[in-house]
């Protein structure tokens, strides 16, 4: 069963040195109870695509393209219709919780909020509502900390709530953007258990943008790899860590130092392999592939217009010209 | 934890490069500030340069002109005085003298309010807990007392006014850089250069001085209309400029002695130091936008 | 190893806290009686969390900030002795590279006097042109173009800014630099650049580097020694390969556990039960051993005797703080 198709989705934001357009007719089809992972680096695109569909963007910018949430059009919708879409059937989790939160509600009235707006539930059943949340995602002594404000609360809880916040909507998709990325590594390791959990048992779509490919690889069914505002690559997750065939998704890859395996000799062997160059300034994109410029296998072909993306055999696509498995 | 940086990738070649020029640049693209460097140059201009071309000076006595309003064909575009002096020659004068007590005390406040607050923000401690005292207590000092018993034992001396100006107005100069440079402190390139084994004097001189520039211009631009406005005080209070020498604030104290009979004697020199206060103001304003720009650009 | 050049001996650094003037002692123990030794040529990487003190630790190593207690060798001598003027001449040889590649940049001047300030500053002698020279030697080093001389900061991405840091940082040819966390903040395939240009620079002159952050693989990859820090104290030190094959502090063991690799099979195959909990605050240390709130295997001494490093290994260099590190593989972690 579909639960949300894009299709040529695109961002433009008003600058002032005149329009920038960040996110590049993305199409992707989701499907109910999968995660997504959604892999990319600065410029990629990847945040600004779900802040576009949600209509959290900054104020002049273009958001095109279609994005259907099953009969619903997203794109185009007035504020007042996104606003009802946000929280109650696509809830956002944020890298910084502070962003989620009021500093100066507590904890438990916050949560209570989303209930009351969300399901016209009274005060005392919001609050019930919460503190049963508060205890699903793991935090203890819930019904004490209920009545607590969030700078009493650590970082790891306070993702924690933010995640109960979203979980309360009873939203058909969690979007989670960098969710651990400004946590400690034995707490991020917590919170990615909680997503697995929540994937388990809730059987929630979830979509999880991060800059690291660890994250998505424990939790992600398939993977989507974004590159100056496109997708270059779609393909499940065992498929894409074990034989990527973009050449951006394989320097990617093999860019990365693994803790599991040893470093540099002392004779300087075993240096990373790297992606020459750095992610091109949106505003000043190259004609053909955004990635012709870095790639070790490009050629004239790839300078004439961006490659399609293209079905390569199942559930995998990818854009390139010259994709080869490696 | 860490953060993650969003390349600042290369900006237009078309844009200057320089922190200074890309502000300049973002200066002259607001009109408003643009109508208010024109204004503030065309009035300076006519300062200086009109006492020099105009028919009339400003100190010739004519007891058959005393008090006449604006006319064209006598030449006297404003009018004159009760001494038949030239209004528009005296008001272009006494422009000289207020532009110039508001530029150079600002200059003086800026020089000893800089160096005091960034080497005081900068040692810290008790060094920085003592400096600052200071500063509050002269803050604290009446003014006017204070400048009132200079001009009595120096007599009434225009250097006198520019120092007795610039001494007070440098307090606030000092407290605005002061709490620039904690906040730099703390900047990593400040840390780079204490690594590097820059020394401290030099570290205030080379890094932190030229990084607090922008409030301290626009702070700047926002001490020349409230000097002016001190200095007319004092002359209103007839402790200015000597006769026949004049300022826009003596101007304004005859003209408001005269307004019944004689409005233009106030309105003229009145309308000059409210422009130019305003621009000052506007420009000051302009300023801040230009020095500090939201998007990094 | 032979004799190291810097040694560090039950460093403590602490913060004073105290909210009013009179009021109740605050005192924030950032570093708690950390000891190492580092080789020439060598990487030692720090590992910690938040709280873990591995930033304090750079910045007190180089005088940044003031220690309250221990030695810091470097070359035969104690650095706690030295007066900042003292210090000036040495810092020739101690530099540092910063996390945000920006910030650590003054905005208002050019890359040309950016890159040559230490020049400026300790071989005042040479000439602009010379400086220039030397400058542009070591941008091209870092792989720059000369035309970044005479350009801003702000022209310049991320990993090129953090490349123009490390320039600075070289120039003098020092023999440590301390890099805090300078990989973290960029893009994982400029990461990948800078650490191999870290790597060949320290082949090439024999520098010596301490590499803080808390990202593990990075850490792996490029260190040749590795401590691991929790609550400003030493919890393991040893050989990088010695430690990942068989870590004995549980922290260590937890921190490598919770580290999701890039792939996925190994990572639907890692065991769940993580740690639990969060690092406590380092205002409130627990008593006797910092980690026994989350350790698997506290018992009570843990309470009441805070642990000393001990050797784990043949000889003295693996180092592990912990009453029970001999029953590691007990863990279940």
């Amino acid at each position: 069963m579909t639960s949300m198709v894009l299709d040529g989705l695109t961002v433009t934001l008003a600058t002032l040195s005149g329009p920038r357009t960040v996110v590049r007719q993305v199409g992707l089809t989701l499907q109910a109870g999968e995660t997504l992972g959604l892999v990319g680096e600065s410029g990629s695109g990847k945040s600004l695509l779900w802040l576009g569909v949600l209509g959290l963007v900054p104020p002049g910018t273009v958001v095109g393209g279609s994005a259907r949430l099953g009969d619903t059009e997203l794109v185009g919708a007035g504020e007042r219709r996104l606003a009802d879409i946000r929280g109650r059937r696509i809830a956002m989790v944020f890298q910084d919780p502070m962003t989620a939160l009021n500093p100066y509600l507590t904890i438990g009235r916050q949560l209570a909020e989303v209930v009351e707006r969300h399901h016209g539930a009274d005060r005392a059943a919001a609050r019930r509502a919460a503190l049963e949340m508060l205890d699903r995602v793991g935090i203890p002594d819930a019904a004490r900390r209920l009545d607590l404000h969030p700078h009493e609360f650590s970082g790891g809880m306070r993702q924690r709530a933010t995640i109960a916040m979203a979980l309360l909507g009873r939203p058909e998709i969690l979007v989670a953007d960098e969710p651990t990325t400004a946590l400690d590594v034995t707490v991020q390791a917590q919170i990615l258990d909680l997503f697995a959990e929540l994937k388990r048992e809730a059987r929630l779509t979830q979509v999880l943008i991060s800059h690291d490919l660890g994250v998505v690889a424990g939790l992600a069914d398939r993977v989507a790899v974004m590159y100056a505002g496109r997708i270059v690559e779609i393909a499940g997750v065992d498929d894409l860590f074990a034989r990527p065939l973009h050449p951006y998704s394989q320097g990617l890859l093999a860019a990365m130092p693994r803790v599991d395996r040893p470093g540099i000799g002392q004779d300087g062997a075993g240096l990373l392999a790297t992606i020459p160059g750095q992610p091109p300034d949106p505003a000043r994109l190259p004609p053909g592939c955004a990635f012709a410029p870095r790639c070790p296998l490009a050629d004239d072909g790839c300078t004439q217009a961006p490659p399609p993306l293209q079905g390569r055999g199942a559930g995998r696509q990818v854009a390139c010209y010259k994709a080869v498995a490696p | 934890m860490a953060g993650w940086i969003r390349g600042c990738a290369m900006t237009d070649a078309v844009l200057p490069r320089s922190p200074g020029g890309r502000a300049w640049a973002r200066l002259r693209r607001n009109p408003t500030a643009v109508a208010a460097m024109i204004v503030l140059g065309v009035i300076a201009g006519l300062c200086i340069v009109g006492p020099w071309v105009i028919p009339h000076s400003y100190d010739a006595v004519s007891w058959e002109n005393i008090l006449t309003a604006p006319d064209w064909s006598s030449g006297h575009w404003f009018g004159t005085d009760p001494n038949g002096r030239d209004l528009l020659a005296r008001t272009l004068v006494g422009g000289r003298i207020s532009l110039m007590v508001g530029l150079v005390a600002s200059l003086v406040s800026l020089v000893i309010g800089v160096s005091w607050g960034a080497v005081a923000g900068y040692t810290g401690g008790r060094v920085d807990g003592v400096m600052m005292r200071i500063v509050d207590i002269l803050y604290a000092l009446p003014f006017m007392f204070f400048v009132i018993l200079l001009m009595v034992y120096f007599g009434r001396n225009i250097v006198l006014i520019f120092v007795a100006i610039g001494a007070v107005e440098w307090l606030t100069m000092a407290r605005i850089v002061r709490g620039q440079t904690l906040s730099l402190k703390r900047r990593e390139f400040i840390e780079a250069a204490r690594a590097i084994g820059v020394p401290g004097l030099t570290i205030v001189r080379r890094h932190i001085v030229p990084n607090v520039a922008g409030p301290v211009i626009v702070f700047l631009t926002l001490t020349i209309p409230e000097v002016m406005l001190i200095e007319s005080f004092i002359s209103f209070l007839g402790l200015g400029v000597q006769e026949p020498m004049t300022s826009w604030g003596v101007l304004i104290s005859e003209g408001a002695q005269n307004i019944e009979e004689a409005p233009w004697l106030l309105a003229f020199p009145g309308t000059c130091l409210a422009l130019t206060l305003l621009c000052l103001n506007l420009l000051g304003d302009a300023l801040r936008d230009a020095l500090d720009p939201r998007d990094g650009r | 190893m032979s004799r190291p050049i810097l040694s560090v001996r039950d460093l403590t650094v602490r913060f004073d806290l105290r909210r009013r003037l009179f009021g109740p002692e605050r005192v924030l123990t950032a570093v708690d009686g950390v000891s190492f030794d580092l080789g020439a040529g060598e990487t030692l990487g720090i590992v910690g969390e938040s709280g873990s003190g591995k930033s304090t630790l750079g910045r007190a190593i180089l005088r940044l900030i003031p220690a309250e207690a221990g030695q810091i060798v470097w070359l035969g001598q104690d650095l706690r002795q030295l007066g900042e003027r003292a210090m000036r001449p040495l810092r020739r040889d101690l530099q540092i590279v910063f996390q945000d590649p920006l910030a650590a940049l003054d905005p208002r001047a050019t890359v040309f006097q950016s890159v040559a300030e230490p020049l400026a500053t300790h071989r005042p002698g040479l000439s602009r042109a010379q400086m220039r020279a030397e400058a542009g030697r070591w941008l091209a080093r870092v792989g720059l173009d000369d035309s970044a001389l005479d350009r801003y900061p702000h022209e310049f991405s991320g990993g090129q800014c953090q490349r123009i840091g490390v320039a600075r940082a070289m120039i003098l040819e020092p023999r440590l630099i301390v890099c805090d966390e300078a990989v973290s903040a960029l893009d994982v395939s400029i990461q990948a650049q800078i650490v191999n240009l870290l790597a060949e620079l320290q082949r090439e002159t024999g520098v010596a580097l301490l590499f803080i952050s808390h990202n593990l693989s990075v850490v792996r990859h490029l260190s040749h020694r590795i401590l691991v820090l929790y609550l400003g104290r030493v919890a393991e030190i040893g050989p990088g390969e010695a430690l990942f094959a068989d870590p004995c502090h549980p922290y260590t063991r937890a921190l490598l556990a919770a580290v999701p690799p890039p792939d996925p099979v190994a990572a639907r195959a890692r065991p769940r039960a993580g740690l639990k909990g969060e690092p406590p605050s380092p205002l409130n240390p627990p008593s006797g051993c910092a980690f026994r709130t989350r350790c698997p295997l506290a018992i009570e001494v843990c309470a009441t005797r805070r642990p000393p490093l001990e050797a784990v290994g043949n000889g003295s260099v693996h180092l592990a703080a912990c009453h029970r590190w001999r029953d590691r593989s007990t863990q279940g972690a």
